[in-house]
């Protein structure tokens, strides 16, 4: 069973009786979660905190409103996606952020120094870090979201159907298609982790 | 050959997410074919590679500060779910009750050694908003997350509503810097109240809050509350020793300060064609206020003096229109400009007591000035330089700012056993920067009477006056009106109140800021 699924529905019950002390314990098991999704999205922290906070409150909010009847992963991260796609809309960006202008200083300037003692760590340079936000960042929006489900959250098919609101067989066609594309350009990267170590 | 269809179901295969009957064809190709082999492990090579990239661009946890944001924010919520709605009516009940509550506190201590527990405890009852932390600003305009079941606008007045709940006033005029808040995705590093300005000015909150709250009537008639009145015990007598009593906070954070700002900066001119009003003009970042029978002087003082007429709070880079009154009556109106740098000594009790009761109404002081103090001239009155008057001073300034004293929100002056004033503040500190001009004012008029007798010899008296302004008093014929006057924001809170008790027993003006006192002046 997935360990984001029970403590979530029992808390957003609290929670929609307006138990301040669930929403905390709320915040504590999923604004990891939530952050990370954030900021995949965005590659700006300050903009995913604000992001994340604003989801939680949302969450809060509405909890009278959540039906425990479908999976909580779904609903939790179809929210937040949604919520995240607002903000992008607002922010007036057509599509997902340029992966490529979201520089991330603080870790592209670890990289080669604090990083090379870790050689399990494959993307431990600037340069390759940067070609996979490149390849990311080629991705059409719809292949770019489902990869992330995908790859990053490890959710199932049918959850990301679910959460994007798209047929089973258009995430299947999406996940190979986005896997397609991200090899072209990273198979023969030095970072592609061909074989499992 | 294998189909693109075929292909396509390569990965949902990798990742075991293919029907039986689909995975059993999809394996079959795959034992057979070794690029399709190859396909597979690159797949799971490049899950590989993006978890491993994943996990050094994004293994930063949240800030602390996110978690403590959204529980702020769903704390505010479950209060402005669960508070009536802007019940005003019940505001005015909360003020009246607080103002009472700190009066009687006081009038308690006035009568009665030690702390008065069952103030405490009637206190403990009363809202308590002033300590909550700012959160960040809700999203007024531009919420991101837009609410299905609220038309945005109405949304945005709750949240509007909700922060100001909380906000609490010490915040606001204190303007901590080291705060900041969100807003739109912009960091705001400035203090509260400057946010509340820059809010007011580019947002327009203020404004559709003023359009969106129940309408609030001009004046509202309400009673004080009698159980309060009753805690009444003793006083004070070491305090007697110097005919001034001092009242000490009973609850501390019972209200939150209006500070008394810097008096540079500010113009006030006659507001035309009206010369019981003036223009006064706040060109500081911070506000000021103004106390009933404060003497603003400009130019050569015996025909250019103006009284303020009720307690008055300008906001900061703003302007208000302040009434006033002023002695020189018969001659026209002439173009007057003064700043507050001349903000002196109020009037002494008898003229504030004249203007608290007939705030507007000229008529009434100017007889009260010819009344007052042997007929002196106003002018003659603020021109006398007194030595004794001005070590007193100092002597009862001193005294009000004692170690350990920190918690005294108020005085009552007395004369001749009898109390001539009782003045109540928002906290100590507003009370030291307002005590110099009003207690110079108690001391010009009632200098050389000022009983300096035992304390002993005045406890009766005192007791008797103390009841006759307080307790004597019926509170349910005490009558509050209270009044907002144009150009206030509303989610300040801000009233002007006025007292009567019955046949003019007792007299008091002052302002509140929603529930609690700013400055209460009471004469008897």
């Amino acid at each position: 069973m997935d360990p984001m699924q029970a403590p979530g529905e029992a808390l957003m019950v609290k929670m929609a009786s307006g138990d301040v002390a669930a929403f905390e314990e709320f915040l504590s098991t999923y604004q990891g979660a939530a952050h990370r999704f954030a900021y995949r999205i965005f590659r700006d922290r300050q903009i995913a905190e604000d992001v994340t906070q604003e989801f939680f409150f949302k969450l809060f909010r509405n909890a009278g409103r959540y039906e425990p009847a479908g999976k909580f992963t779904t609903y939790f991260y179809k929210v937040l996606n949604n919520l995240c796609l607002d903000t992008l809309r607002r922010m007036n960006r057509k599509s997902m952020p340029d992966f490529q202008s979201f520089e991330n200083p603080v870790l592209d300037g670890m990289a080669g120094g604090g990083d090379q003692g870790q050689p399990e760590t494959a993307a431990n340079t600037r340069e390759e870090r940067r070609l996979v936000r490149e390849a990311i960042a080629r991705l059409p929006e719809t292949q770019r979201q489902v990869i992330v489900l995908r790859e990053l959250e490890e959710m199932k098919y049918r959850e990301i159907a679910e959460t994007l609101d798209l047929s089973l067989n258009e995430v299947k066609v999406l996940i190979h298609r986005g896997r397609k594309a991200l090899l072209k350009i990273l198979r023969y990267s030095p970072l592609f982790r061909g074989s499992e170590s | 050959m294998i189909s693109d269809e075929m292909r396509e179901l390569l990965s949902a295969y990798a990742d075991g997410e293919l029907r039986d009957t689909d995975a059993a064809r999809v394996e079959e190709m795959v034992k057979r074919d070794a690029s399709l082999r190859r396909e597979i492990a690159d797949f799971r090579g490049l899950g590989r590679t993006l978890k491993a990239w994943d996990l050094a661009e994004n293994s930063d946890a949240p800030s602390p500060q996110l978690k403590a944001r959204a529980l702020a924010r769903a704390r505010t919520f479950v209060a402005g779910t669960t508070a009536p709605g802007a019940g005003r009516l019940l505001l005015l009940r909360r003020a009246l009750a607080a103002a009472a509550l700190l009066l009687s506190a006081g009038l308690g201590l006035l009568l009665a050694r030690g702390a008065t527990a069952a103030a405490v405890t009637v206190h403990a009852e009363q809202p308590r908003i002033a300590t909550a932390p700012l959160a960040p600003l809700p999203r007024f305009v531009a919420d991101p997350a837009p609410d299905a079941a609220l038309p945005r606008e109405e949304e945005s007045v709750a949240l509007a509503r909700a922060f100001w709940s909380r906000v609490s006033l010490r915040d606001l005029f204190e303007g901590r810097s080291a705060r900041g808040a969100y807003h739109d995705g912009v960091f705001w590093e400035d203090g509260p109240y400057a946010l509340f300005v820059r809010m007011r000015e580019e947002l327009g909150v203020i404004d559709r809050l003023r359009a969106s709250l129940p309408e609030e009537r001009e004046t509202r008639t309400g009673v004080w509350n009698a159980e309060a009145l009753q805690i009444v015990r003793g006083f004070e007598p070491a305090r007697a020793a110097e005919a001034l009593v001092l009242f000490r906070r009973a609850v501390r954070d019972a209200a939150e300060p209006v500070r008394a700002l810097g008096a540079k900066g500010h113009s006030i001119m006659d507001h035309e064609p009206d010369p019981m009003r003036v223009l006064v003009a706040n060109e500081t970042d911070e506000p000021v206020l103004l106390l009933l029978g404060e003497v603003l002087v400009a130019g050569d003082k015996t025909r250019r003096t103006r009284v303020v007429a009720a307690d008055s709070w300008i906001g900061a880079r703003d302007t208000q229109i302040v009434p006033v009154a002023w002695a020189d009556a018969v001659e026209a109106p002439v173009p007057w400009r003064a700043n507050l740098d001349v903000r002196q000594a109020a009037l002494g009790p008898t003229l504030r007591r004249a203007l608290a009761g007939r705030p507007g109404r000229n008529e009434a002081f100017l007889r009260s000035v010819a009344e007052s103090a042997g007929g002196r001239a106003l002018a003659d009155d603020l021109d006398r330089k007194d030595a004794v008057l001005e070590r007193r001073l100092a002597h009862l300034l001193k005294s009000l700012d004692a170690p350990g004293d920190a918690s005294l929100s108020g005085f009552a002056v007395l004369a001749g056993g009898e109390v001539k004033g009782v003045e109540l503040f928002g906290d100590h500190a507003l009370m030291m920067a307002m005590a110099p001009r009003l207690l110079r004012g108690y001391l010009r008029e009632l200098g050389d009477a000022l009983d300096l007798r035992a304390p002993g010899a005045q406890e009766g008296e005192m007791l008797r006056m103390a009841e006759l302004l307080v307790v004597g008093t019926p509170a349910r014929t005490l009558q509050v009106e209270e009044r907002r006057r144009d150009g206030w924001p509303v989610a300040l809170g801000l009233r002007e109140v006025t007292l009567r008790g019955p046949g003019g027993k007792v007299i008091g003006h002052g302002l509140m800021a929603r529930d609690r006192p700013v400055h209460l002046a009471l004469f008897p």
